[in-house]
């Protein structure tokens, strides 16, 4: 279960390598939350799909566009990206105020977000002073 | 012995030059090889706290020995001499200078540190028992520690410009001089007397080993404080694993290096990585010599090109390329070692003195480096050297 | 110094950034101090960042949580957190503190602005407008009287400023250089200056400015400089950012006893008016008291008040509690047209200083702008983008990454700090409501003037203006809606003034009580008006200027500043 569940992140992220303790961790939460329904029909969608064709488009297809399944999907990554849990995801426009859910310092500092928008987790250190003066050294394209 | 001609002073500025730069460069590889994120392994989200501050310490320490070497410069040209850039390639043991402390290039650690104390240690006061105690827990290699301080060499200098006539030591044009307007520096003084001039070699001091009483804010007692923290995180016997596997003192080519003993980098694409950051840094040295040597009066447009570029250089090329190279393989004969920069300086002529030569040569070069760094994109590789390609085809562009 | 009948020759109530001060300075020159402290040591920094990093809600008290603490010396963290006169959001106080050793300077975001020359005489230079508040008042001081001070609390703290942009503005000139060079500004910062220096609006042209800060640029002081953690409201996991836990540890090196977990609930008066005695309770419910020749109250804006209201204290103006008061802040929210990079160094490294004085303060309120590095983080931002990035527009993997890239990294928000004005009405009084150690809790009343409501609408202008010179487009501005919309700034300030005359305020122009000879009050409290600065520094000069009268009245000779 735990290799569908690393696939399928790696898809919905976008990002090759992650770490298998922090997707136990993530899958542990979600099991524990409302997603946990959704998780399990999204991972034997998964299960299914036809590996070696083009992954991002079946995984497209056959669990993101379906409406219903769509929070978890938002949920899983939302998860590897910033550590945090919402639970009023909703189909709607979300709630004015959003209400997260943290992890562990761990989770937290080991979001995907930060880089993806060329910053930091905001408590880490982004290098050295003043480098905010400068465009990011790890711009991403 | 006090210094009493231009031409002593001017060759002991040289001396300072090499080793501001050399020292700079000790301090960046040590700062490329922390570990950025935990998925590197090796610390929890605590002990990446630790390391990701002594990594903005390091590199702090580096930029201001940036500014030494500025300084130097600026105290340089005041005199009549032009900028000194050149330094010899890594490694350098310890009678190289008589400093008597080996110049090298190795990832962070007991032993770099060790060696950055006794880099940054005051001249006047003997060594305080606590720091000899601390450096003597800390040491395996068999390399005994001495300390003859760079404070000896400024000791020198300053004497130079106490005992020469102003009058006729500062004979360098005052539209020479660089100031935080073309660089990055708010501290740098633009030397045009003996008054700046002692100014001048007093920063310098004071931030490395700060002043008789008031170390605290020295570079000296940041590394201190660094090891204790180092001693103290391994004395609980954690996994903790703080810097990436860097090899020691590399050399992006392979057979023939300008050094005693460089290790070359094994892996080919790490060479060619290694060597893309030789060249880029080679340029920006090069650019920035030019600016401190040459009138912002006369040449005002190239010389704000030259400095905007190099500054730019060096967040956004030097420093992803370097980190970068030490998460790629350094090569069989090096097992579990990973690459690093070796800063190598080869062979080239200086940057002319006709401003749009100048420019010239540098659009040539510039474009011909983000050539090789586009068929390096073509490559695997890890993701801040990317950026670093990247990086450096965006500021080629428009150059 | 008098033969030891007190206990101590100086009692200290707060252990915060001027309490601190004060006890440091004599502690140093050989007074016996005690600092008392209603809260508790602060554990690491890097567990406080990690205390951050799993709060639910990022609020300045969310990094301190701590269950007794909080039950026993309570830090409100917002409005919901204060039993309030008003229901309407628009009437309500919005700022917290922190009771922890070392005080609410643990969350301060660290700007250390002056106040300008006017903003010490607002009655003589601006009154007389039929729309100016007949409260408003001049400081018993001017700028002149506290310069020397200023320079002093900034080599104390460590500030780091241009000293070229900073000389002299508004007529309100430097004697000293900055101790460290500016902290840099941001790309974000030198982007939007390339854009709107030298254009005006209303008369008045913008000019972006390093905002001086007492963060590090340098290893000051011992401490490392600034690393851009990003975080500085709530903490500074390395210490590069100032704060008053700084003093607390100076003063104790200097000989100062600090008690720790001691509510002060009580000051006993003399038959001659003099007050010595302090009564105070501990988490164990255990009474104790201590006594000082010299009392100095440092407990903020609001213990402050209420500990006196509490003791029936220094009160024959009718003033303590009074002229309770705030600066409106507000933030607008855009996308520029280019990518700016935010959530990148401190959240705040550059400010627009020309709308804080000229003569429209007859008319409205002058205000501070401040250009901001944390993108649209109150905005629930990464976040929310990725909500709906991937609910609405079904995005995942590349493509997600990729639009996350090109339209989070072009938030910017612009902020501003309004000057809010005395109000009699404005105040801090005691409430039924009793704390964990059955301390009356503060209630407020506060309600912004006219005067400070017009300044908030031109403020609220003048964002849209920079905005609109920036091309910036998805423009979020909460005054759209309700344009007397403000949140708090953090400054709680007012309410026990200082003055000439002593049937109108609080304490005398060295911050000394007009009834009882031997108390001192420190802290913004003493304000008489607030301008649009930050208060931290102006508070922290007055403190080091009242720790020397303190000296004087217990017979110690000047006191050594820091060498530059």
């Amino acid at each position: 279960m735990i290799d569908d569940f690393m696939a399928l992140s790696r898809v919905l992220t976008g990002v090759e390598d992650l770490d298998v303790n922090l997707g136990r961790q993530y899958r542990d939460r979600l099991a524990s939350s409302p997603f946990q329904p959704q998780l399990d029909e999204i991972l034997e969608r998964f299960h299914g799909l036809k590996k070696g064709e083009n992954l991002v488009a079946q995984v497209k297809a056959k669990i993101v566009e379906v409406d219903r399944l769509r929070p978890t999907v938002c949920q899983i990554i939302l998860l590897w990206y910033t550590s945090t849990v919402q639970d009023n995801l909703r189909m709607e426009p979300p709630a004015a105020s959003l209400n997260f859910r943290y992890g562990t310092p761990e989770e937290y500092f080991s979001g995907l977000a930060w880089k993806i928008i060329g910053a930091h987790p905001p408590g880490l250190s982004g290098g050295y002073f003043g480098h905010w003066r400068y465009r990011p050294d790890n711009e991403p394209k | 012995m006090p210094v009493t001609t231009r031409s002593d002073l001017l060759k002991l500025l040289c001396e300072a030059a090499e080793l501001e730069h050399g020292i700079a460069c000790s301090y960046l590889y040590a700062a490329f090889s922390l570990k950025r994120d935990i998925s590197e392994g090796g610390m929890t989200w605590e002990e990446q706290q630790k390391v990701r501050r002594w990594a903005a310490q390091i590199y702090f320490v580096a930029s201001q020995e940036m500014l030494h070497l500025a300084l130097v410069w600026n105290l340089t040209t005041a005199i009549g001499g032009t900028p000194y850039y050149l330094r010899p390639n890594f490694p350098q043991d310890s009678t190289y200078y008589p400093l008597k402390v080996p110049l090298k290039l190795e990832p962070f650690g007991t032993r770099s540190l060790r060696r950055f104390i006794q880099y940054e240690h005051p001249e006047t006061t003997p060594i305080e028992a606590e720091v000899r105690e601390l450096l003597a827990r800390a040491g395996e290699d068999e390399e005994e520690f001495s300390f003859a301080s760079i404070g000896e060499l400024y000791g020198s200098i300053r004497s130079g410009f106490e005992q020469i006539d102003g009058k006729e030591l500062f004979i360098g044009t005052p539209t020479q001089q660089m100031t935080p307007e073309f660089v990055h520096f708010p501290d740098l003084v633009a030397v045009k007397d003996r008054v700046s001039a002692l100014r001048a070699i007093d920063e310098i001091t004071e931030q490395g080993e700060g002043r008789k009483g008031h170390r605290e804010n020295s570079h000296f007692v940041a590394f201190v404080t660094m090891l204790k923290e180092l001693l103290e995180s391994r004395a609980t016997g954690s996994g903790f694993s703080p810097s990436r596997p860097a090899m020691r003192n590399p050399s992006a080519g392979a057979g023939h290096g300008y050094a005693a003993n460089p290790n070359p980098i094994g892996n080919p694409l790490a060479g060619r990585v290694a060597g893309l950051f030789d060249s880029a840094y080679s340029l920006m040295l090069r650019m920035l010599a030019w600016s401190f040597e040459f009138d912002s009066v006369d040449a005002g447009p190239q010389l704000k090109k030259f400095c905007n570029v190099a500054i730019d250089f060096m967040p956004r090329v030097l420093l992803p390329l370097g980190e970068g190279l030490m998460l790629m393989p350094a090569g069989e004969k090096y097992p579990g070692k990973t690459a690093g920069p070796g800063f190598g300086l080869t062979r080239h002529v200086m940057l002319p003195p006709d401003a749009k030569n100048a420019e010239t040569l540098c659009r040539e070069r510039i474009h011909e480096l983000a050539a090789i760094a586009g068929d390096l994109l073509k490559q695997p590789l890890p993701d801040p050297v990317k950026a670093g390609c990247r990086h450096l085809q965006a500021i080629a562009g428009p150059f | 110094m008098s033969p030891a009948k007190n206990d101590f020759d100086v009692v200290i109530v707060g252990a915060g950034v001027a309490g601190a001060m004060v006890a440091y300075r004599l502690a140093k020159a050989g007074a016996r101090v005690v600092m008392l402290e209603a809260g508790i040591r602060n554990p690491a920094r890097p567990q406080i960042a990690g205390a951050y990093a799993i709060a639910p809600i990022k609020s300045p008290h969310s990094a301190y949580v701590q269950i007794e603490a909080d039950a026993k010396a309570p830090s409100p963290d917002g409005a919901a957190d204060y039993e309030q006169a008003f229901p309407e959001a628009d009437r309500q106080y919005k700022s917290g503190y922190e009771r922890r050793t070392g005080g609410s300077t643990w969350h301060w975001l660290g700007h250390t602005p002056r106040m300008l020359r006017s903003d010490f005489e607002m009655k003589s230079r601006y009154g007389g407008a039929k729309d100016f508040p007949l409260a408003m008042v001049d400081w018993p001081i001017t700028y002149d009287d506290l310069e020397p001070w200023y320079c002093d609390a900034e080599r104390e703290m460590g500030v780091a400023g241009s000293d070229e942009e900073w000389n002299d503005l508004f007529d309100s000139p430097r004697s000293q250089p900055f101790p460290m060079s500016m902290i840099w500004p941001s790309y974000s910062d030198m982007w939007i200056a390339e854009k709107i220096n030298g254009k005006k609006f209303e008369g008045l042209e913008y000019r972006v400015r390093s905002t001086p800060s007492a963060r590090n640029s340098s290893l000051y002081d011992g401490r490392p400089p600034c690393a851009g953690n990003s975080i500085c409201v709530p903490v500074c996991p390395i210490g590069a950012k100032y704060d008053g836990y700084v003093h607390v540890k100076k003063a104790v090196d200097a000989g100062a006893a600090l008690w720790e977990q001691c509510a002060v609930n009580g000051i006993d008066k003399d038959a001659d008016g003099s007050v010595h005695t302090i009564r105070f309770l501990t988490y164990g419910n255990v009474p104790g008291k201590v006594s000082g020749d010299i009392v100095v109250i440092a407990a903020n804006a609001i213990e402050t008040p209420k500990l006196l209201l509490i003791a029936k204290l220094a009160n024959s103006s009718g003033q303590v509690g009074c002229n309770l008061m705030d600066h409106l802040s507000k933030s607008t929210y855009g996308l520029a047209p280019e990518k700016l990079f935010p959530f990148r160094g401190p959240p705040s490294t550059s400010g627009i200083e020309s709308f804080r004085d000229g003569p429209f303060r007859s008319n409205w309120a002058g205000f501070r702008v401040s250009l901001n590095n944390d993108g649209w983080s109150r905005k629930s931002s990464p976040q929310a983008q990725i909500i709906q990035l991937v609910t609405e527009k079904k995005l995942i993997g590349a493509e997600l990454q990729a639009e996350l890239f090109e339209s989070v990294t072009r938030q910017v928000r612009l902020s501003c700090s309004v000057e809010v004005t005395p109000d009699h009405n404005n105040k801090v009084e005691l409430s039924n409501n009793t704390d964990g150690l059955k301390i009356p809790k503060p209630k407020l009343t506060f309600s912004p003037s006219d005067y400070s409501l017009r300044g908030l609408a031109h403020a609220t202008k003048t964002l849209r203006d920079i905005f609109r010179c920036i091309g910036a487009t998805n423009i979020i501005d909460p005054n759209d809606a309700d344009p007397r919309a403000f949140d708090g700034a953090g400054h709680i300030m007012g309410t026990c003034r200082m003055g000439k005359d002593p049937s109108q305020s609080v304490v005398d122009a060295h911050c000394r009580s007009h009834d009882h000879h031997n108390l001192f009050i420190v802290g913004s409290s003493v304000f008489p008006t607030v301008g649009s600065p930050n208060p931290t520094l102006t508070l922290a000069a007055l403190a080091l200027r009242a720790a020397q009268d303190v000296g004087k009245q217990l017979g110690i000779k000047k006191q050594r500043q820091t060498k530059p």
